[in-house]
């Protein structure tokens, strides 16, 4: 890519000195004539009838002008007076003069004359191609900073003396216009090459970020410049290790949750023909303690991987229905009264179950929760209030890691398994969606489900 | 078939190739009154309902060879076993293959056995009172007004594809509305339903059950189309059901 550039750029460069070279030398003798001949026809609109081609004289301006009894450039003074004369189509016995000059190097304003246009050696070498076997070929050079002298005898004595302004770039031909566009190229070049090297650490900052928060690597483009890459190359290589490594894990756990709920049926069905009756209470408290761990751990594992296809989801029906399933089964839960029925695409088994985690969750540690419905900026919001301590604002981010729990002692009594909030969360950014926490001032804790809406809802 | 009043101990098949599981159903179920024998994979199966027909079996999804859905259906297509699918696996979607292959219930390891035995026991009656046509959840899809029932994931899809989300209270008054489009219902007969038909929710009044449900399947809540109030005499199902 960056090759490509460089050589297409290069291309360019080339294409645009060249056609300025070849814009500013553009048979110039031939134009300085072209004026000669529209600064005569500016004289004859004082006298002789002819148009004036004023396009030419605006790009060789003609300096100075001046009517005198003698010529400043002598007939005789350059082999290109034929061609002069023929291109002012002027009749063989008006006697025509030309010079050429330079600007004479390190002081600006002064002009020599430039000898390889001078008179022609023999007398008999007129314009036109010269032999092959000429001596020392004349150079026809002629360009940025030179200027013309012309010099016509009008009429017996009387001498029209022109001398044009110094070749400059400006103007509606070439001028400024490829000094610009290869600026604004550099420039151009200059940023894309920046970019090209910025870009893809971008595009690595953003990775790393989603592999930070689940664990997911979308591999990079191994491109830009060489340490770039470098770079890319090996952030892919950790990406992929550091993926796997996690599947693996996740795979492990699955693996074992799955396993364990053959030996936990098992040790249920041994329980129920226990003989004591505050013995087989226990167990049936212990292997239903293990039984939610199981479940969770499975949860966890595999949250987010179904691969089932979103559908549109009542959201309204959704809340409804689990707050009332649950409120059926003793839980402290109610539904705040809405007439918001926010459409979302999702997976309405996953998302019940994230909400579910955040309810029960309430309702453990903050005796009771309060569910709010409603849609703002765009997004579906589910927000679960209770009427508990809350959390330490330092822990907020914390507690969404599996199995952190905040409070052993209070944690045991209330049966947390410290994953309940690592699925929800899982499970809400599978949707494209962030869940969050927060104290609220009046006492209790705020946590909040937002989804995308479905676009055409 | 036995007479469960002759008190004859009803037999149970167990198929499942995990011995402890196996050993642990029969000492379960066998205390719980029933006559229990067991195979470990399909091939022994077969020969136990060829040598004594059970009264119904408890069969694992997963079984190394033949496996559980497969050993199903052939079941199904020669007796009318009635059979409980035992899994691992919590998916939807192998609920629902099992129900479609001819189950007559399903339950997840590590279920609770007292569930267990409820539902034995509630496929058994209805084996017994032979009225398996007449149960609902031999139709998985109902269409009414706008919408339709997939009895299976217990959800209504709208004719826009949105998806609707059930209470269990909900469900169970809309299979019982369903059963029964266009009669009168009073709500004493509905609660009267709900518990025949194994529900056990119905702890809020039915008017308020209605309330709620009609706020999510009716154009006007206020208004209704679909469950519509009879005055003094209850509810009425208004809109036509089709079964898919």
């Amino acid at each position: 890519m960056l090759v490509i550039m460089a050589v297409l750029s290069t291309f360019i460069l080339v294409f645009v000195i060249v056609q300025f070279q070849m814009s500013s030398r553009d048979d110039l003798p031939g134009r300085a004539m072209r004026v000669a001949q529209s600064a005569l026809s500016e004289l004859q609109v004082q006298g002789w009838p002819q148009s004036l081609p004023v396009e030419e004289l605006k790009r060789l301006k003609v300096d100075d002008y001046f009517v005198g009894d003698h010529p400043i450039a002598r007939p005789g003074s350059s082999y290109r007076e034929e061609e002069l004369r023929a291109h002012l189509g002027l009749a063989d016995n008006v006697a025509v003069g030309v010079r050429f000059f330079g600007p004479r190097m390190g002081r600006p304003g002064d002009f020599r004359e430039l000898t390889e246009f001078g008179p022609p050696e023999d007398g008999s070498r007129p314009a036109g191609p010269p032999d092959a076997d000429a001596s020392p070929q004349p150079q026809r050079d002629f360009g940025l900073g030179q200027r013309i002298m012309v010099s016509i005898e009008v009429s017996e004595g009387t001498w029209i003396n022109l001398r044009t302004t110094p070749i400059k770039l400006e103007g509606p031909g070439p001028g400024l216009l490829p000094v610009a566009v290869l600026v604004v190229l550099m420039i151009g070049i200059g940023v894309w090459a920046a970019m090209n090297a910025i870009n893809p650490l971008r595009q690595m900052a953003k990775a790393a970020n989603t592999l930070a928060s689940d664990y997911t690597h979308q591999p990079l483009a191994e491109q830009g410049p060489y340490d770039v890459r470098e770079s890319l190359r090996a952030f892919n290589r950790m990406g992929r290790r550091l993926e796997s490594t996690v599947a693996g894990q996740r795979q492990l756990l699955a693996a074992i949750g799955h396993d364990l709920r053959t030996p936990i049926t098992s040790l249920k069905l041994k329980v129920e023909m226990l003989a004591d009756a505050n013995e087989r209470e226990r167990m049936r408290r212990a292997l239903f303690e293990l039984e939610r761990i199981t479940e969770a751990a499975l949860a966890a594992a595999t949250a987010g991987q179904s691969g089932k296809p979103f559908q549109p989801l009542d959201l309204f029906s959704l809340v409804d229905s689990l707050v009332e399933d649950l409120a059926d089964l003793g839980l402290a839960v109610s539904f705040v009264e809405t007439d918001h029925r926010p459409i979302v695409m999702g997976r309405s088994d996953e998302l019940t179950r994230s909400l579910r985690n955040l309810i029960e969750n309430a309702v453990r540690y903050g005796e009771r929760a309060s569910v709010e419905l409603s849609e703002r900026q765009g997004m579906a919001t589910i927000q679960v209030r209770d009427s508990g301590p809350g959390i330490p604002v330092d822990a907020i981010d914390r507690v969404f890691e599996p199995l952190v729990r905040l409070e052993e002692s209070r944690n045991r009594k209330t049966g947390g398994h410290g994953l309940g909030l690592h699925i929800a969360k899982t499970l809400v950014e599978a949707h494209g969606g962030r869940i969050s926490l927060e104290n609220l001032e009046e006492g209790g804790l705020l946590a909040t489900i937002a989804l995308p809406l479905k676009a055409d809802a | 078939m036995p007479d469960p009043a002759t008190n004859a101990p009803e037999h149970i098949l167990v198929i499942d190739d995990d011995r402890d599981i196996r050993e642990d159903l029969r000492a379960y179920l066998t205390e719980n009154g029933y006559r229990v024998s067991t195979a470990e994979n399909a091939p022994a199966a077969r020969r136990g309902i060829h040598s004594e027909e059970p009264d119904l079996i408890l069969l694992d999804v997963m079984m190394p060879g033949e496996d559980g859905i497969s050993l199903c259906r052939s079941i199904v297509r020669l007796t009318s076993i009635p059979i409980v699918f035992i899994s691992a696996r919590t998916d939807e979607i192998d609920r629902i293959v099992g129900l479609e292959v001819g189950a007559d219930d399903y339950v997840c390891k590590p279920f609770n056995p007292r569930e267990l035995l409820a539902r034995v026991r509630s496929v058994l009656r209805r084996s017994n009172g032979n009225n398996r046509e007449m149960t609902p959840e031999k139709t998985r899809y109902f269409e009414f007004d706008r919408w339709t029932l997939d009895t299976a994931k217990r959800c209504l899809t709208r004719d826009d594809g949105v998806i609707v989300s059930l209470s269990s209270g909900e469900f169970q008054l809309l299979m019982i509305f369903i059963a029964r489009p266009q009669i009168v219902m009073s709500r004493e007969r509905i609660v009267e339903l709900s518990h025949a038909e194994g529900a056990d929710v119905f702890d809020r009044s039915v008017d308020s059950q209605v309330s709620r449900f009609r706020k999510k399947i009716e154009r006007d809540p206020k208004n209704p189309d679909i469950i519509q109030t009879v005055w003094g005499g209850g509810y009425v199902f208004a809109a036509d059901v089709k079964k898919l």
